[in-house]
């Protein structure tokens, strides 16, 4: 699965990256989201992927019994989820200010900073 | 370097006696440096001992010296500065720069520890600049500022480098040390770092080729002239080789280039004076050759040479301290510093004149002066030079005899002859002007005729110190005419003879030579132009190329030598295991990991922006399964939502944006499609070259075992958000709360209307 998984991670990273390197802006957004995929799927595969051992204590128990899912790395991802959402929204709505002030969304003709 | 603070202070406290009380302090200080007794014993103070970097203060004969010198005319420049400058509204400004360069200065001329003489000597390299370009807003003085800054500078840089050599060839920065070290010439490092340091020398002491920046200083006013371009910051690299005399001197190398560089200054700075017409820049001419002869006696290193060196050395500061304000109170009186006009000014400002006389008579060498015993010496020294010395006579004579006829023009002629139109409003000027030219004319008499007296002992220690050992040396106004001093007596005459030719010839000199000088002056000057102008041309292209404004090309160049730098340390790596670790598959895991691919395809190729929306939409989907496939519930469940709330917001706001054109061409394509899979390559490489349970950490280890028993949750994950990185879930909220006031800020703002249309 983990060759799988870093097929999965390159493609996803080549791919977000291509749409990066384009000059419209609205696959510059694409792009981002799929690069923060690739991302939080990197440090996902990382840690060990275990099945069906979330990082959940039993009610009998008081503390994780021995295999189970690394709960760190996930907390990390979930800041990143959330924080990626912020950055997308915030990019989408600054883009689209962009466009309404400049007229363009070719990121080539944005090259100075005065509009 | 205390005074330079003060001094603004103590200006607006009482304007009209700050200089002059400044002047006081200072000349406290020379009195203080007069009183101590000289040692060849460093003192040294620890500052930073993990670079061998000790301020060590060397207070032996030439630091005694030199410190004289230093204070002594920093006192009456001080004062002069007061009378010259008087009322401007940048006098206390002039003072601290003053002051903080005096200081400086005393660090390289009393430094015992070659880096903290290098200190001390960038310090004097921005200072001065500060000084040179004192009148700011005249670009004249900015470029002759930048020019004299970038100049030292670049050798400044030689310097350090050759000290670090030095340093290393001698394992010491003491030049006691240094001095005592065995075999620091035949070490493989001596040629470089001699030459090195030479650079840093020649440049600061405005040696050929590098002199043309002393004349362009002459934009400073005169009190700054007068102090840093004849007495004291030009003599930097001077008192550097005499400094490293006992450590380097003595090979062949040293008399070649020394002698080499130091004569061809000689010659051109002396001859050069004399087709100027400006009185400063005259001096300045004049100062250039007097730096090459001093460095030409030390070149030289003989006993005779090196007494010679330091008695000119004094002579010189005294005389041509002395003759630069002189210049600057005629400038003062008559608004004209234009020797070809300036005549007969002698009866309105008689004691300007009396100083005048005196430094002038100094200069050429005639009989009571102290100008006099030095250039008898340094004839003594030419005849007994160990080679080439008929050469080095000759050069002397006409070099001497340049001066006699440049000291004539200045100190002479304008006081002489018919009165100007402009002498009748001549005047003398404040007792601050008069007093320091007249007290160094003074000293010139004073100390030739007693022959040195009291200074006589101080030069016998300074020669010694350059020289490695004492000996003895014998100032004597009068040295009789046997041997050398006879032929010293003859050369004398000489010089006196065709000097005197040389003055009365000046004005067919500086029409005969007009094509001819600017060549010969401005050759180097030209070469430090085009370099200038070079180097700003260069990094203008170069800031055009890299910083062009284009995302795409810094995004490339960022990827790129990301990846490259990921490869060459993977190469590096001893054990470069690629674990194919295949394991146990599930088919709908597959088919998970299909539906991901497909879609990012999708959305890469896609013509449709909302088909692009969509087929993201599911690559998102496939992530949550795979995060609720491995044991990540909590993920799942956040990417769901977020997922959701992302395809929404995309979509509405793409709604308004156009219709993707086709921007690139193909090759662009097909570029960026390479650097793409070049990095997604890397990223698989790095996964799968990485182990697997390098994140099976302690940390995680304590989170399981203590969140419910301290944080009294069963989520793990939920425990360390909320309870032990509370304050980083705080952050990213805070993150969350910024982006949210950013969009509402964007979408409330109404666009700015645009001018014209």
């Amino acid at each position: 699965m983990n060759t799988l998984m870093a097929l999965l991670i390159g493609i996803l990273y080549a791919s977000g990256m291509y749409m990066v390197l384009r000059r419209s802006m609205v696959k510059l957004i694409i792009g981002l989201a799929l690069l923060s995929h690739a991302a939080n799927l990197l440090i996902f595969t990382m840690a060990t992927l275990r099945r069906d051992r979330p990082p959940l204590i039993d009610e009998s128990e008081t503390a994780l019994a021995a295999p189970y899912a690394d709960p760190v790395p996930q907390a990390l991802i979930l800041t990143a989820i959330v924080i990626g959402f912020a950055v997308s929204a915030f990019a989408a709505i600054m883009i689209h200010r962009v466009y309404q002030t400049t007229g363009t969304d070719d990121l080539d003709q944005l090259h100075t900073t005065d509009s | 370097m205390v005074l330079a603070v003060i001094a603004p202070a103590l200006h607006r406290v009482a304007p009209e006696q700050a200089g002059r009380v400044l002047a006081l302090a200072v000349a406290a200080l020379f009195t203080l440096f007069a009183l101590t007794p000289h040692e060849a014993a460093p003192l040294v103070y620890a500052w930073a001992p993990s670079l061998d970097l000790h301020v060590s203060l060397l207070f032996d004969g030439l630091g005694k010296l030199m410190a004289l010198i230093v204070s002594g005319i920093g006192s009456l420049i001080l004062l002069y500065a007061n009378g010259y400058l008087h009322g401007d509204a940048r006098l206390p400004r002039l003072y601290a720069a003053l002051l903080a360069f005096m200081g400086a200065m005393l660090g390289v001329v009393l430094g015992g520890n070659l880096l903290f003489i290098f200190v001390c000597w960038e310090l004097t390299s921005v200072t001065s600049f500060i000084l040179i370009g004192f009148d700011h807003d005249r670009p004249a003085a900015r470029a002759a500022a930048l020019q004299a800054l970038l100049v030292t500078g670049a050798g400044g840089l030689c310097l350090l480098a050759g000290v670090i050599l030095l340093g290393v060839a001698g394992g010491s920065y003491e030049l006691v040390e240094l001095a005592a070290a065995p075999g620091l010439r035949e070490h493989g490092l001596y040629v470089p770092a001699l030459l090195l340091v030479l650079a840093g020398a020649f440049t600061k002491s405005a040696q050929v080729p590098f002199h043309f920046w002393l004349p362009g200083a002459m934009e400073a006013p005169t009190p700054i002239s007068a102090y840093l371009h004849s007495a004291t910051m030009v003599k930097a690299g001077v008192v550097l080789l005499a400094r490293l005399n006992p450590a380097l001197g003595g090979t062949e190398l040293w008399f070649g280039m020394l002698c080499g560089f130091g004569g061809a200054t000689m010659l051109v700075g002396n001859l050069g004076s004399l087709f100027q017409t400006d009185l400063k820049r005259v001096l300045a001419y004049s100062t250039v050759g007097m730096l090459g002869t001093l460095v030409l006696l030390i070149g030289i290193g003989t006993q005779a040479a090196l007494a010679a060196c330091v008695t000119m050395l004094l002579a010189h500061a005294l005389y041509k301290g002395a003759l630069f304000m002189v210049a600057g109170g005629v400038d003062h009186a008559v608004h004209t510093r234009d020797a070809t006009v300036l005549s007969g000014l002698g009866r309105a400002m008689p004691i300007t004149w009396a100083a005048a006389t005196l430094a002038a008579l100094s200069c050429m060498g005639v009989l009571p002066l102290l100008g006099f015993i030095a250039k008898e010496k340094s004839y003594v020294a030419a005849l007994g030079a160990p080679e080439l010395a008929p050469w080095i006579v000759a050069a002397s004579l006409a070099a001497n005899a340049a001066a006699f006829a440049m000291a004539a023009i200045v100190g002479v002629r304008p006081f002489l002859g018919r009165p100007m139109e402009q002498s009748e409003h001549a005047h003398e000027g404040s007792f601050d002007l008069w007093l320091g030219p007249l007290l160094l004319g003074v000293c010139s008499l004073g100390l030739g005729v007693a022959a040195g007296w009291p200074f006589a002992g101080l030069l016998e220690a300074a020669a010694g110190s350059v020289y490695g050992s004492e000996f003895e040396v014998a100032l004597k106004l009068w040295a009789g005419t046997e041997g050398v001093y006879g032929q010293a007596l003859l050369l004398s005459g000489a010089t006196v003879a065709i000097g005197a030719l040389l003055f009365a010839l000046r004005a067919p000199l500086r029409s005969l030579a007009g094509g001819l000088r600017f060549a010969a002056a401005l050759a180097p000057q030209r070469v430090y132009q085009l370099l200038y102008e070079g180097s700003l041309g260069a990094a203008a292209l170069l800031t055009r190329r890299v910083q062009n404004g284009l995302l795409n090309s810094y995004l490339r160049t960022v990827v790129l030598a990301l990846v490259g730098i990921s490869l060459w340390s993977l190469w590096r790596q001893p054990h470069l295991m690629v674990s194919f670790n295949v394991g146990e598959i599930r088919t709908y895991e597959i088919g998970i990991v299909a539906l991901i691919l497909v879609s990012c395809l999708v959305a890469v190729r896609s013509e449709s922006r909302m088909a692009a929306i969509v087929a993201l939409g599911v690559a998102g989907l496939g992530v949550t399964l795979l995060f609720a496939l491995f044991s990540g519930p909590d993920l799942a469940m956040t990417q769901i939502m977020v997922e959701t709330l992302t395809v929404l917001l995309f979509v509405l706001v793409f709604y308004h944006l156009p219709q993707y054109a086709r921007l690139s061409s193909s090759f662009e394509r097909v570029r960026d499609l390479l650097v793409s899979l070049i990095f997604g390559g890397l990223m698989t490489l790095l996964v799968l070259a990485s182990s697997t349970d390098i994140l099976d950490a302690p940390l995680s280890e304590f989170y399981a075992q203590n969140s419910l028993v301290k944080g009294h949750g069963r989520n793990v994950v939920n425990v360390i958000l909320v309870d032990f990185r509370a304050l980083d879930t705080l952050g990213e909220i805070t993150v969350l709360a910024a982006a949210a006031i950013g969009v509402v800020a964007m979408l409330r703002l109404k666009p700015a209307r645009k001018e014209g249309a």
